[in-house]
């Protein structure tokens, strides 16, 4: 494990669709902490999320995790990253315990001590008494404590956080935000959100409008 | 790592297939279905004949007609299963962003499917065995040639289904309905590759009949190949035919040929991994400029004074054309309908025209059914005025007006002559395949098991028409 903070560097990186631009040239490092994206609905903050969990490619420029450039650090990238997208296609037939250990499996992490962490996660969560029920039973705000969950599996040090607490009531926002925050004091946390009340502690704010990516002044803290 | 990635693929994949109805179906269908596969000793009618005569029954040819069947005629059936059932929904948004490998994702998957068709053929096997002690005096039942039989035949086309599903899950293209097409293609072309091969004895001979029954059935019988599987029609008088299975499977170059396409399918796992692409969130490609008139256009501006929407005075009507749009879809779609038709004015329409329709329609169809039965819209759609029944009646009066629309220039031409038939045959064409499409989308909630089936219907048909054309 590396004993520097971990950082995420973006270099000119620009997405586009077709002709379509969702993102332009944009430049930031994201360092250790909390980062919140902002931004109207469109503006391209899902898809800056996805390309730092490296769930797709940027169509120019680069991304640095830790220094090293990808595409020949994604594999060191992608064993550090925690991603908790807005939509997943759940097995609905799975129980929530069976899908965080498959998660845990895919990770590559002890399958005893992930189990552990998985009841913990789930415990914080307030979802352990569902831990033995089928994904098919589960609300939607279940379904998204248990996407974000599986993210925290491990020690990610880079989490992409898509938000996490939409569809929350006030008790499971709280939750979330805990440990979101615990999370920040060591990894780089990007996140999503509209609702961030439940958030302790400092945060950097970043806003993503016309393809760019500007600090939103006097956000940070 | 990588055998965790394994034994956890497997063991999810295989709780979610012991825990859908499916699997329970399939094990209870495939042994009653059994003693639809065989002919008893003095039976007239069989699904397969030799020389048009009815194999004489044995313990041995009991296995091999069950394995026949099922590496023939039920491999649609095993397609249809393992791409259209639970572990079509996989959480590939978080999965693809794991450093798994997608080859040890794509091997505990395969074993999985594999562990799931192996279970339908013990389930057969089983069944086998006790057709045998019920249809064959208790001296000749043989368990182990039954169970040797029906597994040699079965097993390579099973093993390869289960691949072919995980080659056509790999890429972006094959996951949608030109997957299923391929795989049609594939069945197909394993069925046509054998009667079309070399019918000399041998590995490589055996290499080109991947059903597996051409030694099986031939042996002894100086290399026939008049073959029937699928229902025979066997003149009144004709005597049983002794077949000698064990020797044919037993022949030269039989069993390693077998054994080859065994360690294909288990090949082919490794190539799926090896070229599976990530699935896109985003659209990644605009039409080109040359392409624009596929596009639906340009939304007419809002009007900020537009009144509340009134009941709709006939609303049945209403839901059949918005069927007809959703089903016709873009103008693609619509472009093709109206070249499909205009093409029955100067081409046969049994040969041409009428398979060119039935085909549009058996894509339009599938992909709509397939989208309007998900579980979703539907809990939406059950709120609405008119019932998701209601839906489904007008989806088949849709496709039907679709048809007879299709059919339009040459049917009314005909009826001009005074002959209907083709307006009649269209209507029938496009009731049949709505009423398919609606059935099959709304017990799979997939388009994927209409589609197969009509794809296969489709074919029927082709050369249907081609028999009543020529």
């Amino acid at each position: 494990m590396s004993h520097t903070p971990p950082s995420l560097r973006l270099e000119s990186v620009s997405r586009s669709y077709g002709r379509k631009q969702v993102l332009e040239n944009v430049n930031h490092t994201f360092a250790r902490g909390l980062t919140l994206l902002t931004g109207p609905s469109g503006a391209g903050k899902s898809t800056l999320l996805r390309l730092c969990a490296t769930a797709e490619k940027p169509s120019g420029g680069t991304l640095f995790w830790e220094g090293k450039a990808l595409p020949g650090a994604r594999g060191r990238l992608r064993r550090s990253v925690g991603y908790a997208p807005q939509a997943v296609d759940l097995p609905e037939d799975l129980t929530a315990r069976e899908f965080g250990l498959h998660m845990a499996a895919l990770k590559g992490l002890n399958a005893r001590e992930a189990d552990g962490q998985f009841r913990m996660l789930l415990d914080a969560l307030n979802l352990s008494g569902d831990a033995n029920g089928r994904i098919s039973t589960f609300s939607g705000g279940m379904r998204r404590r248990l996407v974000f969950a599986q993210s925290l599996l491990g020690s990610p040090l880079l989490l992409a956080l898509d938000e996490p607490t939409a569809e929350l009531d006030a008790g499971s926002r709280e939750r979330v935000g805990a440990l979101i925050s615990r999370a920040a004091q060591t990894a780089v946390v990007i996140m999503t959100s509209h609702l961030t009340d439940a958030i302790s502690g400092g945060m950097t704010v970043l806003r993503v409008e016309g393809g760019r990516l500007a600090p939103v002044t006097g956000a940070s803290a | 790592m990588s055998l965790a990635v394994i034994r956890s693929s497997l063991t999810t994949s295989l709780a979610r297939y012991g825990r859908s109805a499916g699997l329970w179906i399939l094990l209870l269908v495939a042994p009653v279905g059994a003693r639809f596969m065989i002919a008893a000793r003095g039976a007239d009618a069989s699904l397969i004949a030799v020389e048009d005569r009815v194999p004489w029954l044995t313990s041995p040819v009991l296995g091999m007609a069950l394995g026949v069947v099922i590496a023939t005629l039920l491999l649609p059936v095993a397609f249809i299963y393992l791409r259209s059932n639970v572990t079509r929904r996989q959480p590939w948004q978080v999965e693809e962003v794991s450093p798994a490998s997608r080859i040890t994702i794509a091997y505990g998957r395969w074993l999985a499917d594999i562990t799931v068709l192996a279970a339908v053929l013990a389930a057969t096997t089983a069944a086998g065995c006790l057709l045998a002690v019920l249809l064959l005096p208790l001296n000749e039942v043989d368990p182990a040639a039954i169970v040797l039989t029906l597994w040699v035949i079965a097993a390579p086309p099973v093993a390869m289904v289960a691949s072919v599903r995980l080659l056509l899950d790999a890429r972006r293209w094959t996951r949608g309905p030109l997957g299923e097409v391929l795989f049609f293609v594939f069945w197909m072309g394993s069925l046509v590759m054998v009667m079309a091969g070399d019918q000399a004895s041998g590995y490589a001979a055996n290499m080109t009949d991947l059903p597996g029954f051409m030694s099986p059935l031939s042996y002894g019988q100086g290399g026939t190949d008049n073959l029937t599987i699928g229902g025979a029609v066997i003149p009144p008088g004709s005597a049983p035919i002794r077949l000698d299975i064990m020797s044919g499977v037993m022949a030269d170059g039989y069993l390693a040929a077998r054994l080859t396409w065994l360690g294909i399918a288990a090949l082919l796992p490794l190539v799926a991994g090896l070229i599976y692409t990530p699935h896109v969130v985003g659209k990644t490609r605009t039409t080109p400029a040359w392409l624009k008139f596929r596009e639906p256009g340009k939304a007419r501006p809002a009007d900020p004074d537009a009144r509340p929407a009134r009941a709709s005075k006939l609303p049945r009507l209403a839901l059949v054309i918005a069927e007809v749009r959703l089903m016709a879809g873009s103008r693609k779609g619509l472009l093709a309908m109206a070249l499909v038709a205009v093409v029955g004015l100067f081409a046969p329409y049994a040969t041409v025209a009428g398979p060119a329709a039935m085909l549009l329609l058996v894509f339009a169809a599938t992909a709509h059914a397939g989208r309007s039965e998900q579980k979703g819209l539907l809990a939406l759609t059950t709120t609405a005025n008119l019932s998701p029944a209601a839906r489904r009646v007008a989806f088949v009066l849709a496709a039907t007006l679709l048809a007879l629309v299709m059919a339009a220039p040459a049917g009314l031409t005909g009826l001009v002559a005074g002959e209907p038939r083709i307006l009649l045959e269209a209507a029938a064409v496009g009731a049949i395949t709505a009423l398919t499409a609606i059935i099959l989308g709304t017990l799979t909630r997939s388009a994927t098991a209409p589609r197969l089936v009509l794809l296969i219907a489709w074919y029927l048909y082709l050369n249907w028409g081609g028999a009543q054309g020529g």
